[in-house]
């Protein structure tokens, strides 16, 4: 697969009813996966459709929609730090999804793979693009 | 506690916001480059080292 922003979210940026994703009062989380365990759908819509947490899902901050200032359309964030990520199988693909408290009512945004680590027990740090897309671009 | 303004965001604790942590938390976070603030006391390296772990990064590019 590729990375990719899921249809569902498209849609409901068409229809302006995510509201602002970069508002401080609005959460948004990204999840660390494995595609052994998580194969992206464009028939997903909610974090229910997303794997159990291998680790406490980061909430992103420093969100901007225009990367680094100058790149309209791009969101980007700091990076995300997940702590005493449990040793395992490599993991390889993440979820970034507006977190309304309730997974099954919590819209998928973006699907990232095209990476791996594998956790020691310590922490992983995912460090953004520093350029566009940045994280994704609409 | 100690006052920290994140960097990263970590965990449930969101970039860009200033929080109060346990000085041991704090002191880890900023040790590994996770917040900016003001270390609880004076560090060896070999206590740098053995704090800042080992950490793992995943660059997406650019």
């Amino acid at each position: 697969m590729a990375s990719q922003h899921y249809n569902f979210a498209l849609q409901e940026f068409w229809k302006a009813t995510l509201g602002d994703i970069t508002a401080g009062g609005t959460t948004v989380k990204c999840r660390l996966m494995r595609v052994s365990a998580y194969t992206i759908s464009q028939a997903h819509q909610f974090a229910s459709s997303l794997p159990a947490a291998l680790v406490t899902d980061v909430t992103l901050g420093t969100k901007t929609a225009n990367g680094a200032g100058s790149d309209p359309g791009c969101f980007d964030a700091a990076d995300a730090t997940f702590t005493a990520v449990p040793s395992g199988a490599a993991i390889d693909c993440l979820a970034v999804f507006k977190d309304t408290g309730t997974p099954a009512t919590s819209p998928l945004l973006f699907y990232i793979d095209g990476f791996t680590v594998t956790p020691n027990g310590g922490d992983i740090t995912v460090q953004w693009q520093n350029s566009a897309p940045f994280i994704a671009k609409l | 506690m100690t006052v920290v303004r994140m960097i990263n965001s970590v965990d449930e604790y969101v970039a860009g916001e200033e929080i109060d942590l346990d000085p041991e938390v704090a002191d880890r976070f900023i040790l590994r480059g996770y917040a900016e603030g003001e270390l609880s006391k004076e560090f060896s390296d070999s206590e740098r080292a053995a704090v800042e772990g080992e950490h793992q990064v995943v660059n997406l590019g650019g």
